[in-house]
């Protein structure tokens, strides 16, 4: 917060973005100003609208996967493994043990690697170019992983309705562990870097301060919620999948250091999530079972996907039926609503986007503050806007 | 607590404005009229037993002669999720009252469902369109919506299908006259219809 002081300025109308490197993406702040002050500002979102739901409601279910990728295009697993269960929660599918450990070897693994990215580029909104780098050369290695499971870098169509693009196979899964052990061991290295700088900490710490009161009115979730000190996660509080089978710890702000909901926080839950999903990972690993005889279609080609059995081929839900599913991504809840006539494509498709409830809550936690301060909020929302305006 | 248990609590509270309480093993949901909607959320939000303190999604479905706006809560404290549904009017009529008095967070799902949608949310402090220009006309999610033909002088994909069947046309138009004549039936373009 800045002191009172003599001079009275003009206010002024400032634009920011949409071409704005540090509003990761096409995102536009109008943001009216007093001197350095931000009085108000309101963000424009919708420059990358592609009318997703729309398209959903024009392509069969399974066709839809692909479009779901490019929601969070940072966390493409993530999306793709809520869309197969909101879909297979509608069409009646059930799923082997061994298909539900792949998907959660996966997500994991996929959450890591986002963080990994929103944890580099967070030190670069707020002027810090080394971490940046270390966490460019591990994500780099994850997407090298991905690639050679899925054949995609970034935009993976993995997961199919019913189960996944194809088996993991032990030379993978020991390459996945191999890079377990590195990201962790690398851990403290982004931390001595970042998280504990003393400048980084200046830049950060106390500064747009979101309240546990108003963070639950605006519907912020994700490690935003958990910044602002509400001890709430879907995988822990509302599980779905196998995460019931796991023990981690879900890290709440508590306000040892900073203030319970400022941008500091924020970043910290991401940098303590990374260690939880790496944990998860080697639980799954560990623990999961061989696939039973009846559990899964025979794959007659490399190019056919590993699908459970009694996987319908048309895809065609009850009339009237309706799902609501819903998954912890990286930035926290999406959702599929999916609505069905008794066709073979959904009826509606509503895409509830996390980082699309987060960022209206901009306005409300930058008032006060200085631009280059908005830099450092706008960062540690940690918005995809490939999501935000779907 | 599952919604028949919930719709039980509106239903003694709010009487014969509950129309219906469903549940299956996919979804439930309780509808209740517009009268009683935005009271209905405060209730859920309020009561000890419910605390709704969370508005998770909210948004709208064309079902031809009305709109259904659906919204979808969830109790962070009770460990509960409850989908609320109301309808409006009629197709013409498509009004809702806003819950942002309830929610704060309402707020932009109340824009993108009227920008989207076409359902005006009475209430609302600054129903704007959000994802599409000011000057877009039309709500793209209605299902008697068409493509538009251009925007600003940018062709929709209705147009751009109309010119290429017009190029091809031409085409055909120019071959026939380096030809010296005129497509007899047997010359007649073999590529018709389709995209391209």
């Amino acid at each position: 917060m800045v002191p009172e002081r003599d001079v009275q300025s003009e206010e002024l109308v400032v634009n920011m973005g949409p071409q704005h490197p540090a509003t990761h993406g096409v995102l536009r702040v109008t943001c009216k100003t007093d001197g350095e002050v931000i009085l108000d500002c309101e963000p424009m979102v919708g420059n990358l609208h592609r009318c997703k739901e729309k398209i959903a409601e024009n392509v069969q279910y399974w066709q839809f996967m692909p479009y779901t990728d490019r929601l969070d295009y940072l966390a493409s697993m993530n999306n793709e493994e809520c869309y197969a269960r909101a879909a297979e929660k509608l069409l009646g599918i059930k799923l082997p043990e061994r298909m539900e450990y792949i998907r959660l070897i996966m997500t994991e693994a996929g959450r890591l690697s986002s963080h990994l990215m929103s944890v580099g580029t967070y030190g670069l909104d707020v002027g810090a170019i080394t971490p940046f780098l270390y966490c460019f050369r591990e994500r780099e290695e994850a997407n090298h992983l991905f690639e050679k499971i899925s054949g995609g870098r970034m935009l993976y169509h993995f997961m199919r309705i019913g189960g996944c693009a194809r088996d993991l196979d032990d030379a993978w899964i020991q390459r996945l562990l191999e890079f377990l052990d590195r990201v962790e061991s690398k851990m403290d290295e982004y931390n001595t870097l970042l998280t504990w700088n003393k400048m980084f900490q200046e830049r950060t710490m106390h500064v747009g301060v979101l309240t546990r009161e108003a963070a639950l009115a605006h519907g912020v979730t994700g490690p935003a919620l958990r910044a602002s000190g509400v001890d709430w996660d879907v995988r822990r509080d509302d599980p779905y999948g196998i995460y019931h089978k796991f023990k981690w710890s879900v890290p709440v702000a508590d306000g040892k250091y900073g203030t319970v909901g400022d941008c500091w926080n924020r970043h910290w839950m991401r940098a303590l999530e990374m260690k939880e999903s790496i944990s998860l990972v080697r639980q799954a690993i560990d623990k999961m079972p061989k696939a039973g005889p009846d559990d899964f279609q025979p794959v007659e080609s490399p190019h056919k996907p590993y699908l459970a059995k009694g996987v319908p081929r048309t895809m065609r839900a009850p009339k009237g039926a309706e799902v609501y599913v819903r998954s912890e991504n990286p930035r926290g809840e999406l959702g599929f609503y999916l609505v069905s006539d008794g066709g073979t494509s959904p009826y509606r498709c509503k895409i509830r986007a996390p980082a699309f409830c987060n960022i209206a809550v901009l306005p409300h936690i930058t008032r006060g503050y200085l631009i280059s301060d908005l830099v450092a909020i706008i960062g540690s929302i940690d918005i995809v806007l490939g999501e935000v305006d779907r | 607590m599952d919604t028949k248990e919930i719709g039980a609590l509106l239903k003694e509270r709010f009487g014969d404005d509950v129309l219906d309480v469903f549940q299956d093993d996919r979804h439930g949901h309780v509808r209740v009229t517009q009268k009683v909607f935005v009271e209905a959320s405060r209730f859920l939000r309020d009561d000890p037993r419910t605390r709704f303190e969370q508005l998770h999604d909210l948004t709208a479905v064309d079902w031809i002669d009305h709109f259904e706006v659906v919204l979808h809560l969830c109790s962070l404290s009770k460990r509960l999720n409850f989908c609320l549904k109301t309808r409006t009017p009629s197709r013409d009529d498509a009004t809702c009252p806003s819950v942002t008095s309830v929610w704060p967070g309402a707020d932009w799902h109340e824009r993108e469902t009227w920008d989207l949608m076409g359902v005006r949310f009475i209430g609302h402090p600054d129903l704007r369109r959000i994802l599409l220009p000011e000057d877009w006309e039309g709500h793209p999610l209605r299902k008697d919506e068409g493509n538009p033909l251009e925007y600003h002088g940018i062709p929709g994909i209705a147009a751009i299908r109309g010119a290429e069947e017009r190029l091809r046309e031409e085409e055909l138009a120019n071959k026939t006259s380096r030809a010296g004549g005129r497509p007899g039936p047997d010359r007649a373009p073999a590529r018709t219809g389709g995209d391209a």
